[in-house]
């Protein structure tokens, strides 16, 4: 049997083990003790009846016993009462309670010992008897009487039973109460567990960095390891990004040569090597950009505000498109912060207002808006766009975006990796300026953030 | 024009090197940033295509350095970063064009002959004087809608007063820009330069403007 792997469970297990066993053993020892004390309490009835019984007893000058009175408890008077008493002369009865009725048998046999232990017997009508048994000598007589004194055993029975079914009753509810106090304590006390599973869950969302240290002692060492474990694992993941980024870089020179040389081919042949040299360069591009995205999991609650990168980007684009003098319109973006990584803010707004200004006509677009505290911003041109069946291929092959297509460039699918890793999206469709619109979704860092 | 490579990749920088020789143009050649800041600062350039990663002294700081000492010849920066900051960066601290690696060199070519004409002021691709006409798409030069055969020394010289038409262009300006900085200058060689040009093309076109140099005059606007 394999046990349910749960803390509350094992606690609660232990503990109900410990408690029902203790309180069985308790109640053992209660019944013997209560028996003991009833056994003694009617051994001590017994006597009284074998005292008086005795008192009442007189050798008769004759030499006979004789009994001056019997004794008075109506029970020896009630037929076959389980109450008995006897005198014995030699294995024969001669004189008995009344109620023995006409039943003259000796109610017990060995009379040879001078005292005896309180006996067992079997009486009228087999029922079991509790019997007092003295040999006496009687004044004035060298003849040696058995008296008996017998009562049911059945009566202490059924005090010791009654008192039994009492206490099982009592120690259930008592058993109940504990354990029911243990169910609670364990859950009391396995709490923080409980938390801590929240804050990792936290931790793995991206709401937090680190789990909080003001955590009981005991949990604490657990809490520290683990805050080790995410900082060794965050210097691990920075590094082996650093490694992909410089594996990508490093490769960069040679593949620059290769193309180079590649072009310088004649034919087929360098149009193969060209080809596949472009294809390596798209790839390292991609797995670039993705290695780099910090993503809403490294950057946690960081405000970007997207003013001066747009600035930026401006500044960058009027320069690099000067020739073709374009209408660059921005607006919107006064109060807007970008809940992540500026990185990664600059490289998907980068990327789509560069493939705005590659493709647009004579103007572009730039807006930002806040939609249910998501950031919305929409880069327009007024290109030639991408022909609706284009887009839905487009989507339908998460982004990846062939360079042949019109209005796209390389960058679009990248925007939309980072966005993901941020929860956002990138949506492309027809702008009303005729050309290409890119609706960027993104988390917002809202104005009064209560970040704990 | 005269342009300046500063790129520490020797394989790259050869690339880039017969590329431009072959495009027409003289060619330095700086192997890192040391070097590369002092050509820039001491030789007149037309341009200059300079890598960010550079060892000794790293790209941006050259540019730096040279835009701060007022040298506002056009740099194409070359990145094996692909970052919008690094780009960014590069723009604001006085780049007028970037180029990520791994490039291909006829976009080199375009850009950095985009850049040219930009900073001397002509819009278009193809530079006229009179009747002669100067692709610097394909770097042909037509006479009369005739082709004309030039030596590389003959398009330098023609391509440089062409960018530079209206102006007097000193004999040591021109040597500076027609020559890389391996090559004896000889100003001699600039007036044998001349005369075969005018030889080849129309003699009324280049003037000399002496004890100033030479200057490219359009026939329409010759006052003479």
């Amino acid at each position: 049997m394999t046990l349910p792997k749960s803390l509350t469970f094992r606690l609660a297990a232990t503990s109900a083990l410990w408690v029902i066993g203790t309180l069985l053993a308790v109640g053992l020892l209660l019944i013997y003790l209560f028996r003991d004390h009833i056994e003694r309490r009617f051994d001590a009835q017994l006597g009284d009846h074998m005292e008086e019984l005795l008192a009442a007893s007189e050798i008769t000058p004759d030499k006979n016993l004789h009994l001056t009175w019997t004794p008075t408890d109506p029970r020896f008077h009630r037929p076959y009462s389980g109450w008995y008493w006897q005198v014995l002369y030699k294995e024969k009865s001669l004189k008995h309670s009344k109620s023995l009725w006409h039943n003259a048998q000796p109610l017990t046999k060995n009379q040879d010992k001078t005292t005896f232990p309180v006996e067992i017997l079997s009486g009228p009508g087999e029922k079991k008897l509790r019997a007092l048994k003295r040999r006496i000598t009687l004044p004035d007589s060298e003849q040696h009487f058995i008296f008996v004194v017998a009562g049911p055993v059945a009566n202490i029975e059924g005090d010791v039973n009654l008192f039994t079914r009492q206490l099982v009753f009592t120690l259930g509810l008592l058993a109940l109460a504990l354990l029911a106090a243990i169910v609670l304590q364990v859950r009391f006390g396995l709490r923080p567990l409980r938390s801590l599973r929240r804050e990792i869950s936290m931790i793995r969302s991206g709401e937090k960095q680190r789990v909080p240290t003001a955590v009981p002692t005991e949990v604490k060492p657990v809490v520290s390891e683990l805050n080790a474990l995410l900082d060794h694992n965050s210097h691990m993941l920075d590094k082996a990004r650093a490694q992909a980024a410089n594996l990508a870089h490093a490769l960069k020179n040679p593949l620059t040569v290769m193309s180079i040389e590649a072009g310088q081919i004649e034919g087929e042949r360098g149009k193969i090597l060209k080809d596949h040299t472009s294809i390596i360069k798209r790839h390292i591009e991609r797995h670039l950009s993705r290695a780099q995205a910090a993503g809403i999991q490294r950057s946690g609650n960081l405000k970007t505000p997207l003013a001066p990168i747009l600035e930026d980007l401006q500044f960058s684009m009027q320069l690099l498109y000067k020739k073709r003098s374009l209408d660059c319109s921005v607006s919107g973006f006064k109060d807007l912060s970008f809940r992540g990584d500026p990185h990664d803010a600059e490289e998907m707004l980068g990327n789509l207002y560069d493939n705005a200004c590659k493709w647009a006509k004579s103007s572009v677009r730039i807006t930002g808006a806040l939609q249910d505290e998501m950031l919305v911003i929409t880069i327009e041109d007024d290109g030639p766009g991408i022909p609706k069946e284009h887009i839905k291929d487009i989507m339908q092959r998460g982004l990846r975006l062939d360079e042949t297509v019109a209005g796209s460039g390389l960058g679009l699918d990248i925007v939309s990796d980072i966005a993901e890793l941020y929860k956002g999206n990138l949506s492309l469709s027809r702008s009303d300026m005729n050309g290409l619109k890119a609706k960027l979704k993104l988390p917002a860092a809202m104005k009064t953030n209560s970040f704990s | 024009m005269r342009i300046l490579v500063v790129e520490d990749d020797t394989q790259i920088a050869r690339h880039i090197k017969s590329a431009l020789d072959k495009a027409g143009y003289a060619v330095d050649l700086a192997h890192d940033g040391e070097e590369g800041h002092f050509l820039g600062d001491t030789e007149p350039y037309d341009a200059v295509v300079l890598d960010l990663g550079l060892p000794v002294v790293d790209g941006l700081t050259v540019l730096r350095n040279w835009r701060k000492d007022g040298h506002s010849m056009p740099v194409l920066i070359l990145t094996a970063r692909n970052t919008w900051r690094d780009t960014v960066t590069g723009l604001r601290e006085g780049a007028d064009d970037y180029l990520k690696k791994p490039f291909e060199l006829e976009e080199l070519l375009a850009r950095l002959e985009a850049l040219i004409r930009r900073s001397s002021g002509n819009a278009n691709p193809l530079l006229t004087c009179g009747s002669i006409e100067l692709d610097t798409g394909t770097n042909r030069v037509v006479y009369e809608g005739f082709p004309v055969e030039l030596t590389a020394l003959e398009f330098r010289t023609l391509s440089y007063l062409l960018h530079h038409k209206e102006e007097v262009i000193s004999k040591t300006e021109l040597t500076e820009h027609i020559y890389g900085q391996d090559f004896d200058r000889d100003s001699n060689v600039i007036e044998v330069l001349i005369n075969r040009l005018r030889k080849k093309l129309c003699s009324q076109i280049i003037k000399t403007r002496r004890g100033l140099g030479y200057q490219l005059i359009d026939p329409e606007n010759d006052p003479s």
